[in-house]
């Protein structure tokens, strides 16, 4: 069984487990046990450590899918964009816009980060669509082509329980093109739209003219302008005033075909005193080729909205070599448009042989508010370069920053940020806590906080400390029966707690999952 | 001597070809790489990660002339030497090395303390000297740095002798004094100390009112295996000067380098320090106070480099930033692969007094190391309403509150001041600056 | 139960143990006292298997198994109990989970089925009145932001919920008032039983005026110099140490 999958029947179990259990118990004894919510909490999370123990040496998700591609020529230019335009049958207003996008990427060049290495990329050596050969979308998990069927059994995601599972609809992309999507009508009745963004810019153009673009702009930075010219798919929210999405809204992604280049697009509008919590999982098969990512997502809150996205990031990182390995270059961008609005981002990225990804906050409404927390674990010779950016242009606007960096290996992990409080941006408040853990001495953890401040009422506080599993913790765990790898599990989870109590519940364990399994071999 | 150049390049150019290679207080070994340097003539820009909040457009801009030292107003000096009134003092006029206000620099005024100029040095002392310019890799390695080292015409050797207590502070006092044309000094000094030997140096960087003037000085500094270094460094320099300088210290052995800063001065002002750590278990710290107004411009950069194990260093700077101030910390602790033990703090707190003043801060950690503990932290806020509001409670205008609690801010720094007419000269310093402040804003 | 034979412990080359011999029977309390240095706090760490000491020749056999080839946590899960003398802070790992997570180890190990989390919840409520701790306690970070005294009890009662065969107690007196000193004391003393036995390692006899051993040794320079009942813990007292050390240093 698979980690996901598992992962789920617990989500499953845990539920079931709360409910079911309790209620079958007598309440006395119930009271009298577990007489607080926190003593639920123990016994949930509990539940979690036992997850821990599927681990096993290899990627769990490095395997093909034989699903015959539809592949353009190698490369890009105009006609490469127009193609990708005409396949998805895209008013011409996109076409142009994607190749406005295009032109202004000639003019372009790569970003050289200082704390990233990694060979230049080919971009004329990738291949920018693909598509499973199905011309005809399904319309039902029945018309979906079973070897895909397959590939979510693989991934422990089988649509046919998907359904049961209470309270998550999945949109899921391989590759380039939504295959299914779960709940649609339950969604449709509140006139929420959760669908395909190749299907949103078909069916609701107006909305995509409006905000497509408007918080990433097509000239925003090398990687978000390719992605511009020629994204493949993604997902498109929208949920209208007052309504509260009654159900996590999932997205799985997953980098198939070799050499293709995945750039993702992701769109949610939250309309005022909407409610809307996102997930996005990633997992994707073994290569020994590096494969690039791109994706953008694009988040607006209205006033009195509130959008939470979290995402467990497990692409391919490469082997213990570092040969291989997603390179994940990622845009994402929340807009605080209304007052009291409110967008929250947690992440847990444990995969990618290189990332480099901040997800942000524009809180231009006053009273809004932005958050931040993330973990990111590195290891073998992993990079990660990730943070965030809060800026803060309303009034009396907050924003917090939990960050948890883990080196292990011979990886480097670094924090970058950027707080910044506009002229305009009275009473603004920043907290920021970026803590770094080092696992062995071969190792490297980096902080570079940036804060411009240019109003006098802001109040902005940062503060940093770095640790190392200490070799006393792990000795006296040991000496209370629990084994060496599992003593490092237990302490990097506890360091993290503070992310992960951030994370919807199945999220919160698969994450757990994967930074031990991430960490094998790390210590002793 | 009088040249006139149209800019700040082309007098970089014309000091390359203003004199011969004895002339200058660097060997022409030394000097050629420099040398090479200047002729590409690069500045940094914005996009320099290291420049990123110090625009360069100003300074660019000026218009230069040079001038010899007349016209100095003898009492100004004596002022400035009340400072630090029981010390060696040694002045420099516009960058030039004055015999006649310094104390006689062959009367050894502290035993077991030889002080040399740069352009007078025996074969012995320049190896010695040079090999500590040699050593020091700076991380900023802008072209100012090599307009001191490749042009300098002035400077000292100071080396102080193994074992020994030094007793009286060096007052190293450099004054800008002309006005209506421009000056430009480059001194570079180079600090020896001993083996077990200890040691006191204040900088004062000092200019007439109406002086126009460009500082551009560099420091090296090497401390033996147990010695220490206390240094002060001033800036207050009048609104029509640039300053832009580096300092590197290295440190052996349980060496211990106290290093105080307190930035005033200057239209821009630009101090980099570079520490590095050569031998294990020795300790630096470093603070510091940047304090602007009207659209001062003031950037600290402090690189803090653990290359061993067990050394200690601690970090402490505060900003009050006024007016159209501009102020900048970026401070880097790196530690570097083995360098176990370490104990590495850095801390940055500002206050913003003013609508149009702006702050920005860099406190960042890299870290090659797991068995150390290194922490950094930075604030930007406004005053405690809490403690404003207290004071007020009692009796106190909210001026005078709000001046308390700035003051307040500050000397937690300047107490630490172990000269104690210095200390009372830099509290005296802040207080005006405070006081104008208050007027202004009222 | 365990057995040690002339036990030669060093720390970088520098001995610390100098041939020490003990034999502990079930049922059996064992204080183990001695001046500072002489090795007390090694011969805890040397049986529960704390890296960083040279074992440099004897043997150690604890229930027909050698110790000292034995990893820390399979010790743990055979039986072996360190109550330490710094129990050591771990950040956001709760001390519940954590305490779970090691019965469930020690179960699985013994063969017996896991605990579910109702069933230890109930467990370790019972047990937490034994060493009358708060049961905020229990869902704080392990030993994190305790006092001293709470981190002493939090050893004591993760004593009761593992319930080992052997009890090393290392110094749990130290930093203890006289009414911690009480509680921790008539917890081990209730956890008592024919087939468990406890080493306890103290400075001072007042531990053992609440905990009575039936065996009272003077660790000195790395050996057992002598041995007696608990009346010789009372002459301790009384003289101190060092007419023992002079006697012990008279040519042998």
């Amino acid at each position: 069984m698979s980690i996901v999958s598992s992962c789920q029947f617990l989500f499953f179990n845990l539920d079931f487990f709360v409910q079911y259990a309790l209620l079958a118990m007598n309440m006395d004894r119930k009271n009298q046990i577990l007489n607080s919510e926190n003593d639920k909490n123990i016994a949930l999370s509990d539940e979690q450590q036992t997850i821990q123990n599927i681990t096993n040496q290899d990627y769990k998700y490095g395997f093909v899918t034989d699903i015959e591609m539809e592949e353009f020529p190698l490369g890009l230019n105009e006609n490469i964009v127009r193609m990708i335009s005409a396949k998805k049958n895209e008013p011409e207003f996109m076409t142009e816009w994607r190749l406005k996008a295009y032109r202004h990427w000639l003019k372009m060049k790569e970003p050289k980060w200082p704390k990233l290495h990694y060979p230049e990329v080919n971009f004329d050596d990738l291949y920018y669509y693909a598509a499973p050969k199905n011309e005809n979308a399904p319309k039902s998990l029945d018309e979906v082509d079973p070897e895909l069927i397959r590939t979510f059994d693989k991934l422990g995601v089988p649509l046919e329980e998907r359904e049961l599972l209470a309270g998550v609809a999945v949109d899921a992309i391989i590759d380039s093109v939504s295959v299914a999507t779960t709940f649609k009508n339950k969604l449709n009745e509140l006139g929420i739209i959760f669908c395909p963004m190749s299907e949103a810019i078909q069916d609701h153009p107006d909305l995509i003219k409006k905000y497509l673009g408007t918080v990433v702009p097509y000239t925003d930075n090398f990687y978000a302008t390719l992605n511009s010219a020629v994204f493949s798919d993604g997902s498109f929210v929208y949920i209208p005033p007052g309504i509260r999405c009654p159900m996590e809204l999932s997205s799985y992604f997953r980098i198939n075909a070799a050499k293709t280049g995945q750039f993702e697009r992701t769109l949610i509008i939250a309309d005022k005193g909407s409610y809307v919590s996102y997930l996005e999982g990633c997992t994707a098969p073994m290569r020994d080729e590096n494969q690039l990512h791109a994706a953008i997502v694009e988040l607006i809150a209205m006033e009195d909205a509130e959008i939470k996205y979290s995402t467990v990031q497990n692409w391919y990182a490469g082997n213990k070599e570092g040969v291989g390995g997603i390179y994940n270059f990622v845009t994402k961008r929340g807009l605080c448009a209304g007052n009291h609005s409110k967008i929250s981002w947690t992440q847990v990225e444990t995969g990618s042989a290189v990332t480099w990804k901040y997800p942000s906050c524009i809180l231009k409404g006053d009273y809004s508010v932005g958050e931040f927390y993330s973990v990111a674990l590195t290891n073998n010779f992993q990079q990660a370069d990730t943070g965030t950016k809060m800026i803060h242009q309303g009034r009396n606007t907050r924003s917090l920053i939990i960050s948890k960096g883990i080196s292990a290996g011979k990886s480097n992990n670094a924090y970058r940020g950027l707080v910044k409080v506009s002229s305009k941006a009275e009473n603004a408040r920043n907290y920021s806590q970026c803590d770094s853990l080092l696992i062995g001495d071969q190792c490297g953890a980096h902080t570079y906080p940036y804060m411009e401040i240019e109003n006098p009422s802001a109040q902005v506080e940062h503060e940093a400390t770095t640790s190392k599993v200490s070799e006393d913790q792990i000795f006296y765990l040991n000496q209370r029966g629990i084994s060496t790898e599992d003593a490092v599990g237990m302490i990097v989870s506890g360091y993290a707690r503070e992310v992960f109590q951030q994370l919807p519940m199945e999220f919160a364990v698969e994450a757990q999952a994967l930074m031990s399994l991430s960490l094998e071999g790390s210590v002793g | 001597m009088t040249e006139v150049s149209t800019n700040f390049k082309d007098c970089i150019q014309d000091q390359i070809h203003s004199g011969d290679d004895t002339d200058f207080a660097l060997s022409p070994e030394l000097r050629s790489s420099s040398l090479a340097i200047l002729n590409e003539g690069i500045f940094p820009t914005r996009k320099d990660e290291e420049w990123r909040y110090t625009p360069l457009k100003d300074i660019l801009g000026r218009k230069f002339e040079f001038i010899s030292n007349d016209k100095l107003n003898p009492d100004l000096l004596v002022e400035h030497k009340k400072v630090v009134p029981d010390a060696q003092h040694i002045v420099f006029i516009n960058g030039e090395y004055s015999a006649e206000f310094s104390d006689d620099l062959t009367q050894q005024a502290n035993a077991g303390l030889a002080i040399k100029l740069m352009t007078d040095l025996d074969p012995t002392d320049r190896q010695k000297a040079e090999n500590i310019i040699q050593n020091s890799k700076l991380s900023d390695n802008s072209i100012f740095q090599h307009i001191a080292l490749g042009l300098s015409q002035s400077g000292l050797f100071i080396d102080a002798t193994n074992d020994t207590e030094i007793a009286k502070p060096l007052h190293l006092l450099f004054l800008s004094s002309t006005a209506g044309s421009t000056s430009f000094s480059n001194p570079v000094n180079i600090i020896h100390i001993g083996q077990n030997s200890s040691l006191k140096i204040v900088e004062q960087f000092v200019s007439a009112q109406d002086a126009q003037a460009v500082t551009i000085p560099a420091d090296y500094i090497h401390l033996n295996k147990g010695s220490s270094l206390d240094f002060y460094k001033l800036g207050l320099e009048s609104e029509g000067t640039d300053h832009i300088s580096n300092t590197a210290v290295e440190l052996s052995e349980s060496a211990e380098l106290n290093m105080h800063q307190y930035l005033l001065g200057s239209r821009l002002t630009r101090s980099n320090s570079e520490i590095t750590f050569v031998e294990p278990g020795a300790q630096a710290k470093l603070c510091g106070i940047f304090l602007g107004n009207k659209s001062q411009h003031l950037d600290i950069r402090t690189y803090m480099d653990h290359a061993q194990p067990n050394c200690t260093s601690d970090q402490s700077f505060r900003g009050i930033m006024n007016d159209r101030s501009r102020g900048v910390f970026n401070g880097m602790v790196l530690v570097r692969e083995h360098a176990q033990n370490t104990d590495a703090h850095q801390s940055n707190k500002n206050l913003l007094l003013s609508r149009d003043a702006r702050i920005d801060t860099k406190p960042q950690l890299e870290i090659f190391a797991d068995d150390v503990k290194c922490t950094h932290g930075a604030t930007i806020g406004e005053l405690d309403e809490d403690a404003l509001f207290y004071l007020q409670s009692r009796g106190i205008s909210k001026v005078d509150a709000a001046l308390m609690l700035t003051h307040a801010f500050a000397s937690e720094i300047t107490q630490e001041i172990q000269i104690d007419s210095l200390r009372e000269y830099v509290q005296h310093k802040i207080a005006n600056r405070l006081r104008h402040i208050q007027t202004t804003n009222a | 139960m365990l057995s040690i034979k002339n036990l030669h412990v060093s720390i970088e080359g520098k001995p610390i143990l100098r041939g020490l011999n003990l034999e502990v029977k079930p049922g059996e309390i064992h204080a183990i006292m001695g001046p500072n240095g002489s090795g007390k706090s090694t011969l805890a760490h040397v049986l529960s298997g704390r890296e960083g000491y040279q074992i440099d020749s004897g043997s150690a056999i604890y229930k027909n198994l050698n110790l000292l080839e034995m990893a820390p946590e399979i010790r743990a899960r055979e039986g072996i109990f360190l109550a330490f003398q710094y129990p050591i802070e771990i950040p956001g790992v709760n001390n519940t989970s954590f305490l779970k997570k090691a019965l469930n180890e020690i179960r699985k190990h013994r063969g017996e089925e896991e605990l579910d989390a109702i069933d230890f919840l109930s467990l370790i409520k019972k047990q937490m009145k034994l060493v009358e701790m708060n049961e905020d306690l229990l869902r704080r970070p392990v030993n994190q932001g305790f006092s001293g005294g709470e981190k002493k009890r939090n050893e004591i009662l993760q004593m009761a919920v593992l319930n080992p065969e052997l009890a090393i107690l290392d110094e749990t007196d130290s930093g203890l008032d006289i009414d911690a000193l009480r509680i921790v004391a008539s917890g081990v003393n209730k956890l008592r039983t024919e087939s468990n036995a406890y080493v306890v390692i103290t400075h001072y006899q007042r531990l053992l005026d609440h905990i009575i051993p039936d065996f009272v040794h003077v660790l000195s320079k790395g050996q057992i110099i002598k041995s007696g009942t608990k009346e010789l813990a009372l002459e301790l007292e009384e003289r101190g140490y060092d007419w023992l050390l002079e006697k012990s240093e008279s040519p042998s």
